[in-house]
């Protein structure tokens, strides 16, 4: 059964297309990111399934029910909002109740138990007494969450729900969410900008950029083989390197050329041409200094990060970032002779985008088989 | 203790901290008696009324005698039962009360409109509620006099009260303050198929308690204050408000000399209700006025 599918889901606001046409399938039991720098339209597609907004086109399934025309209420979804979206004047169990009968056919009883539950899973029952203004911030979204727990919907959605925690508590709660969602494995869609949220609390993450997604894949994928210089930007911290060079050479030996900077590519595909422009990419990590390296780093700024140096500086006329050693010893103005993993190139279509090539093997993904075997260990 | 530094690098520490001190004592006792003066100045009028309260006939005529009159309090006994400011004061009372809970009551349910709903002309009709606060009541009495004559309202409850129920003022104060409610709450109460009144009785009420109260004290005020709509709306004395039936008072006296201890009791008896209000809601109402400016 598929949790959630978007089919061609498109939303015009007056003369903007925020959402452009966006196919998407969520597995049941599934946890998909997805992500995207602000304005993407990652927000309005979590809000047009959850009913907030009404598609321009485009249709929207929830456990194989087309919901498109579905009030909200009764799409038996839950959503937690990034500002918590707590009344003020309620207690946190008030909170979490209120609005429970209309929603769902919990009574009293019931209710009271389910709430006692939410917060034995959340740790939050020395807290339900006591209104939003007296709990943290960490405590707050804990009882947004416990809010939308009670309700049992088909489908959590989450609006970047760790936004507003600093970066220790978001962390925590990061690591919270994932064991949370372990535990009941209800289909979540959850929508953050930070990469790294994505990357770790993500079955696949979907990346999107104006509007349009440009790849739904398992994180590790994601890093290893983007299909799109986007993509290989968004996805890493810092992303990756691209850079505008050239095809050299035919037959066996296929270099990328910029400046007086030359990488060979192993074992290339014959497909593509020689003498084209594309663009070179190639993660900061993925590079090491090596005095025989073909790349030569004018060094401009070093910013030790304690288990690696990052290194900002330009070679060939472009700019370039790389994560070395710790203690390696360069310093701004040095020059650095680098070489890059020669498994981990990739190029792109300067036009379009889209990657050309990746040095990579495709390898078996571990992530989707994990989430097969942990369906299949409950019975479904 | 940083004021003096500068000058007395050296100075012994208690030296130093008493002349600070006193510099600050020296300091604030200025302002401090041009306040008082200013405070004196304002609330003469209350006092003279007070003092003239309890002051016979004679004694208010003499204008150089500014101390507690003869008569007491009997003038205060007198307004009270035998001229009817007792039937006034329960009439403006009532009059306000209406006023104030009708007034919220529909300016709530109008904000509520503006902000949650989307229908045609919506930005259109919020300026057209605002445009009526630039015609004052007295340049539409006339026509208001001849509509609630029309509606056969003449000389009751509802022409004191109806022409009060509608103020931009308090759409504009709640619309504002609604829209400062983040859209979270009202999606999350969408998500749970909560209905539009639920919302406001169970959400939106409660979070802007400070600002109802507020808006409630200034309405009690207003709507007690009021004198030129009642004289004209209400024709039967004992159904009069109270500030017109001071009017009334300044017929009472002997041999054409008015009785001034009379109408000032009446006045400072009239004054008690919005007093005890402001007193009451104070913390509310200076919310409320923040927020406007």
């Amino acid at each position: 059964m598929t949790g959630i599918s978007l089919a061609g889901l498109t939303k015009e606001f007056d003369d903007v297309t925020a959402v452009d046409g966006v196919d998407l399938d969520v597995r049941e039991g599934e946890f998909l990111v997805l992500v995207g720098p602000s304005g993407c339209g990652k927000s309005t597609t979590l809000r047009l399934l959850a009913g907030l907004e009404t598609p321009t086109d485009g249709t929207v399934s929830i456990n194989d029910r087309d919901v498109t025309d579905v009030e909200a209420s009764d799409r038996n979804i839950a959503m937690v909002f990034q500002n918590y979206a707590l009344y003020p004047h309620m207690s946190a169990e008030r909170n979490m109740t209120f609005g429970l009968k209309s929603a769902t056919d919990f009574s009293g009883d019931e209710a009271d138990r389910r709430v006692a539950e939410a917060a034995e899973i959340l740790d939050i029952e020395d807290l339900l007494d006591r209104k939003p203004a007296a709990l943290s911030g960490g405590e707050k979204q804990r009882v947004a969450i416990g809010r939308a727990l009670v309700r049992d919907p088909d489908v959590f959605l989450m609006d970047e729900p760790l936004s507003n925690l600093d970066a220790k508590l978001r962390v925590q709660m990061r690591a919270e969410l994932a064991e949370l969602h372990a535990e009941l494995q209800t289909t979540t869609l959850y929508v953050t900008h930070d990469q790294v949220e994505a990357m770790t609390l993500g079955d696949r993450v979907a990346v999107m950029d104006d509007g349009q997604l440009q790849q739904v894949a398992p994180p590790q994928t994601l890093y290893d083989r983007p299909e799109t210089r986007f993509v290989a930007e968004f996805i890493g911290s810092p992303g990756m390197n691209t850079v505008r060079a050239r095809l050299d050479g035919t037959g066996d030996c296929r270099a990328v050329v910029w400046g007086d900077s030359r990488v060979e590519l192993p074992d290339p595909d014959p497909g593509l041409g020689t003498d084209e422009p594309v663009i070179f990419g190639a993660r900061p990590e993925d590079f090491s200094q090596d005095p025989a390296g073909p790349v030569d780093l004018e060094v401009t700024v070093t910013e030790p990060l304690g288990d690696s140096m990052l290194v900002r500086g330009t070679a060939g006329g472009a700019d370039l970032e790389v994560s070395l050693e710790p203690r390696a010893d360069v310093r701004a103005g040095n020059t650095v002779s680098l070489a890059p993993d020669p498994d981990r190139l990739h190029l792109f279509d300067p036009d379009t985008g889209e990657a050309v090539y990746h040095s990579a093997p495709e390898v078996a993904n571990r992530e989707q088989s994990a989430v097969v075997d942990a369906r299949t260990a409950r019975g479904g | 203790m940083a004021v003096d530094t500068d000058t007395d690098g050296g100075t012994v520490l208690g030296d130093l901290s008493s002349r600070v001190v006193g510099a600050v004592e020296e300091r604030s006792l200025l302002p401090h008696v041009g306040l008082t003066l200013a405070i004196l100045v304002m609330a003469s009028p209350l006092l003279l009324a007070f003092v003239m309260s309890t002051q016979t006939v004679p004694e208010v005529y003499d204008i150089t005698n500014l101390a507690v009159g003869s008569d007491g309090l009997s003038n205060y006994v007198e307004v009270l039962t035998t001229y009817g400011m007792t039937q006034y004061m329960i009439n403006s009372l009532v009059m306000s009360i209406v006023v104030t809970v009708g007034k919220l009551a529909v300016s709530l349910l109008a904000a509520l409109a503006l902000v949650y709903y989307d229908f045609r002309f919506k930005n259109a009709i919020f300026f057209l509620i605002l445009f009526t606060l630039m015609f004052p009541v007295p340049v539409r009495i006339v026509p208001l006099y001849e509509l609630v004559a029309a509606l056969g309202w003449s000389n009751t409850l509802l022409a004191l009260t109806g022409p009060y129920l509608a103020s931009a003022t308090a759409v504009f104060l709640l619309r504002q303050h609604f829209m400062s409610i983040p859209v979270s709450l009202v999606e999350s109460a969408r998500l749970d198929d909560i209905g539009p009144i639920t919302f406001l009785y169970r959400v939106l009420v409660p979070m802007s308690k400070g600002m109802l109260t507020g808006l409630g004290v200034i309405t009690f005020i207003y709507s007690w204050n009021q004198y030129l709509w009642p004289l004209i709306a209400i024709s039967d004395q004992n159904k009069q408000v109270v500030q017109v039936g001071m009017k009334y008072l300044q017929s009472v006296g002997n041999a054409g000399q008015t009785d001034w201890g009379l109408i000032m009791a009446g006045a400072v008896l009239a004054l008690l209700p919005p007093l005890l209000a402001l007193v009451a809601f104070r913390g509310p109402l200076l919310e409320t006025l923040g927020l406007q400016s």
